[in-house]
């Protein structure tokens, strides 16, 4: 940039010299908080905004709780998932018995109650957040992966793979993820985790596939993308390392938000008696079972559904504030 | 007479980054009958200007100002109520985006038939059932604002504008949305319209059409007119006076040709060298070295000091105030330029 | 427009016949063949063959393809293995049994939604806002079963205003004993699809009140509340319709697992009963039924987008 010219002609012998200006003016610029904080990478920009967010700390919090819940529920519980105690047992209450072999009459304090087995409450709900999690997880990843290949395909190549591909996911959209999941579960025949995590997994194929299609399409025209095929890089090579980091953010914001719709379609088979088998401990189950106690025992139904609830709420809400965090579109309008 | 006089007028938003000072203290007054221009890049705050005459500003917009009189009347002081009888009335507004500034689900013609019905007194209801009626079933074709719309229509020189005006915008070309708008804008003969860059998504030649329309409207309609632009071959064109604005203030004001032939304050030099000019054949354009500083907590006193290629310390430090820089009303902000009588105009 | 429509319901008709194509070809698919599956892996040759030859497995595959396709254009989708009843007469007696809960469920989801979605919008950030916000989060994350439970709990079992178990058939009992059994299952499916078509409520209409043909009609000086109702009202339905419309989905799953809170006896039901006792014939009905729903479900959202937005009914999609 030339700044020896002066427009209008007037000598401007005891101006600033270019550097000099910029020096300055950098001086009262590095006063401003305002400035600075433009210099900041992406990276800080998401984790402080995450970080100013209650809903997401609140969402984060539980979230872990969750994880550490499922991971250590050998430790958490405080009794066996298959011990047998007093039947419907109210909640802060204790059963009598020779639980230990020894002999002699324990007491055994019962937090949550028990259920109609007799199996402490408390116990099961802790080892149903293993279930939860392990289905949760693995569902996710398995639509992830089988729906991103899918998107990734369809948008990339486009034509006639596309048109089949997306009619397959339009035809999937037709069915509500459950019924899928069900009819599923009727074509494997039986019932059991890993039944349950392909039939609920293979009704979430769908959203990935669309939600990568879409980004793939969109990235696809990119300059950047244009240089790689112009040098001759390969397909699978420009679509793992130029197209799918740039469609990260919308995907790690979809997989927290499908993280409870799994656990909530895990909780429905399970409830209908479609799911893991009956002796597991589920939080479906344990609702289900709870509904035909509804009568003597409300709590058998009532806390593994708070614990749903928690649970799902603290990914949505993360998720939520994940979304704002991430949408990197608008940020960068606002940020010029 | 005055039709509209500002003083001072500041819009602030409370934002949580910090105090964004949109319009910083500007002072601006425009006659009857005249078509007063005001420039400045985007950025400059000069539609969040616009917008506070109007008090169009949202939340969390706040305006204040010494004065802000539209016919000798404080606007800062009317309710709300007493704002949208003037709004679209006396006062209306053309906008820059032809695309997106008519509504997607109302046809044309009950656009500019709804102004009609609000502002004047011609006997139909707009109470809410009345106009979800309208909008459901679509208005009356033998009603006397459907007529007004139609010969508004007429009036921007929209062919067929019977049949034209029971289209829906996506329906019209970008050149006739704005002929639209500008029919909204002027189905109440208003006495101001302010016209925010009304050009600027234009094609060069619809341009023309759009400015030409604009000047017959002054003469049929007798209606002062507030330009916004950047362009400056559009003010060239068009006003009988310019003001220039930068990062929320103003910096220079003069007539049209005063400015053209004499500018004073460095960045309207800078603008000017950096717009093409037909007359004087330049080899090269410069460009403005920096981009508008962001209008939150400036801390130098001059906005414009760090790109000025004639800033020194004392531009950083000392607000510049108006002072006489041309003939007879050219004024600039700028520390760097003597007043021709010695006055510097204290403002603030 | 007329050409736009029926291109629509060609589309439907389409995935209605992809569906049943995947339903015949993926009964026959499973591993061993549903008679095997079906009666157990002790069953006699005999008795395999016998059940192949009701279910018209013998015949080539074609024939039963045309077979199939016939049947169901003449809506006879064959018998219940188990009781030997036919699936028509089944489905004659749950699907008003699940549209009923549906049909309240939605009724209450949009009575909530609506209002407190345009409430939250037009006093974004204010108190009123929160709480809503909050409460669609709270909707959100308890599935319907749990809802039902918590209802059943509360009306049936503390407060006993209410019964939760069975139905009561429109025609027979009345509108009052009608209304009695299906309130809290309806409720249950609606609370959810309530928080989803809340949150698009809110989002679509603040964006629209931040658009530049609403400012252009404030600067018109339209008051207010035309503005909110005459203006914006209709834009910012548009993506709310399509949410409303394909979360019916949400209602249906969710009145299958309500049914079973609450006993009654409608598709979900009949569902799970089947899949329980592989009862393929009332499986694969039951899959296809729900599939038609949900795509006519489909062609009414599309129907109703031509009514909201000129864009389409005009066919000129591509501006």
């Amino acid at each position: 940039m030339s700044n020896d010219h002066t427009t209008a002609g007037r000598s401007d012998s005891d101006a600033l010299d270019p550097d000099e200006r910029e020096r300055i003016a950098r001086r009262y610029r590095d006063e401003s908080p305002v400035e600075s904080t433009e210099n900041r990478g992406v990276y800080r920009r998401i984790r402080d905004q995450i970080l100013s967010d209650k809903k997401a700390i609140f969402g984060a919090t539980m979230v872990l709780l969750f994880v550490f819940t499922a991971m250590f529920a050998p430790m958490i519980a405080p009794y066996e998932q298959d011990e047998t105690f007093g039947i419907n047992q109210e909640p802060n209450s204790y059963s009598e018995g020779d639980y230990t072999g020894n002999g002699e009459i324990d007491r055994v304090w019962h937090v949550l109650g028990t259920d109609s087995f007799g199996h402490d409450l408390f116990t099961r709900i802790v080892f149903g957040a293993r279930i939860s999690l392990l289905v949760a997880l693995t569902t996710v990843a398995f639509a992830f992966t089988v729906g991103t290949a899918i998107g990734l395909i369809a948008g990339y190549y486009g034509g006639l793979i596309d048109e089949l591909l997306m009619r397959y996911v339009d035809f999937q959209w037709a069915f509500p993820s459950i019924i899928l999941a069900a009819g599923l579960i009727a074509f494997l025949g039986g019932l059991g985790v890993t039944n349950v995590v392909i039939a609920i997994g293979v009704a979430f194929i769908d959203d990935f596939a669309r939600l990568v299609r879409g980004e793939v399409l969109s990235i696809r025209e990119e300059e950047y993308v244009l240089a790689a095929r112009a040098i001759g890089t390969s397909d699978r090579r420009i679509m793992t390392k130029e197209i799918l980091p740039n469609a990260v953010a919308p995907i790690i914001v979809q997989m927290t938000l499908m993280i409870p719709l799994a656990i909530i379609a895990e909780a429905a088979l399970s409830f209908l008696g479609l799911g893991v088998k009956p002796t597991t401990p589920t939080w479906g189950l344990l609702l289900a079972e709870g509904r035909q106690y509804i009568n003597q025992a409300w709590w058998i139904s009532v806390f593994p559904g708070l614990a749903i609830m928690v649970v799902v709420l603290a990914f949505n809400m993360f998720g939520d504030s994940l979304r704002d965090a991430f949408d990197v579109k608008q940020s960068e309008v606002s940020e010029k | 007479m005055t039709m509209l006089q500002i003083e001072n007028l500041r819009t602030e938003f409370e934002t949580p980054r910090g105090t964004v000072t949109a319009v910083n203290g500007v002072d601006l007054h425009i006659d009857n009958g005249e078509i007063v221009g005001l420039v400045g890049e985007s950025g400059s705050g000069k539609s969040v200007l616009a917008q506070s005459v109007m008090r169009l500003v949202e939340d969390p917009g706040e305006i204040t100002a010494d004065e802000l009189l539209f016919k000798g009347e404080p606007l800062l002081e009317k309710s709300e109520a007493e704002m949208t009888t003037i709004r679209g009335n006396e006062i209306s507004m053309v906008f820059q985006d032809p695309m997106n500034s008519l509504n997607p689900t109302i046809t044309v013609g009950e656009q500019i038939a709804e102004t009609v019905r609000l502002h004047q007194d011609i006997g139909e209801s707009i109470s809410l059932p009345a106009e979800m009626k309208r909008k459901i079933i679509g208005a009356s074709k033998a009603s006397e604002s459907w007529r007004r719309a139609i010969e508004m229509l007429e009036s921007v020189q929209i062919p067929h504008p019977e049949s034209r005006a029971t289209d829906y915008p996506h329906e019209f070309s970008g050149g006739m949305r704005q002929r639209a708008m500008i029919a909204i804008a002027l189905s109440c003969e208003p006495d101001l319209l302010i016209a925010d860059e009304p050009t600027t998504a234009l094609d060069v030649t619809i341009q023309a059409q759009i400015l030409e329309e604009l000047h017959s409207i002054l003469e049929v309609f007798d209606t002062s007119i507030l330009l916004i632009t950047h362009d400056l071959a559009v003010v060239a064109e068009t006003c009988d006076r310019v003001n220039v604005m930068y990062a929320g203030e103003m910096v220079e004001r003069a007539t049209t040709r005063e400015l053209f032939s004499n500018p004073q304050h460095p960045y309207t030099q800078a603008l000017l060298a950096s717009t093409p000019q037909v007359e004087t054949a330049v080899e090269e354009l410069e460009p403005i070295p920096g981009t508008v500083p962001e209008p939150i907590d400036i801390p130098y006193a001059c906005h414009f000091a760090p790109r000025c290629p004639e800033a020194k310390e004392e531009c950083f430090e000392v607000d510049p105030a108006f002072r006489r820089v041309g003939s007879e009303d050219h004024e600039a902000a700028c520390i760097r330029r003597d007043p021709v009588d010695g006055e510097v105009i204290e403002n603030e | 427009m007329k050409k736009y429509i029926a291109k629509r319901v060609l589309n439907a008709l389409f995935v209605v016949w992809l569906v049943a194509t995947v339903v015949f070809f993926g009964l026959r698919a499973i591993p061993g063949g549903p008679v095997r599956t079906m009666l157990g892996a002790e069953a006699t040759e005999e008795a395999v063959n016998r059940m192949r030859a009701e279910l018209g497995l013998d015949q080539p595959l074609y024939v039963q393809y045309v077979e199939w396709m016939i049947d169901l254009m003449t809506f006879d989708l064959g018998q219940s293995l188990t009781s030997g009843e036919q699936i028509s007469v089944m489905m004659a007696s749950a699907v008003p049994r699940t549209l009923s809960i549906a049909l309240i469920g939605v009724v209450v989801g949009l009575g909530i939604a609506l209002p407190t979605g345009i409430i939250s919008a037009t006093r974004k950030g204010q108190r009123s806002d929160y709480v809503a916000t909050v409460a669609a989060f709270l909707g959100l994350s308890m599935p319907a079963f749990f809802i039902g439970i918590l209802l059943a709990l509360v009306f049936g079992v503390w407060w006993g205003v209410l019964p939760i178990v069975g139905y009561a058939p429109l025609q027979e009992d009345g509108i009052v004993e009608w209304f009695r059994r299906i309130l809290l299952p309806g409720i249950s499916v609606g609370v959810p699809y309530a928080a989803v078509v809340m949150r698009m409520t809110r989002s679509s209409l603040l964006e629209v009140l931040d658009a530049e043909y609403m400012r252009t009609a404030k600067a018109k000086g339209v008051g207010r509340t035309t503005r909110l109702y005459k203006h914006a009202m209709q834009n910012a339905l548009i993506p709310v319709v399509t949410v409303a419309g394909i979360q019916i989905a949400l209602v249906l799953v969710g009145s299958v697992t309500v049914e079973l809170v609450f006993g009654i006896q409608g598709i979900g039901r009949l569902l799970v009963d089947a899949i329980l006792d592989r009862n393929y014939p009332v499986t694969q009905a039951v899959i296809l039924l729900v599939a038609s729903i949900m795509v006519f479900m489909n062609l009414s959202v599309d129907i109703i987008y031509t009514f909201l937005d000129p864009r389409i009914r005009y066919g000129d999609e591509a501006s």
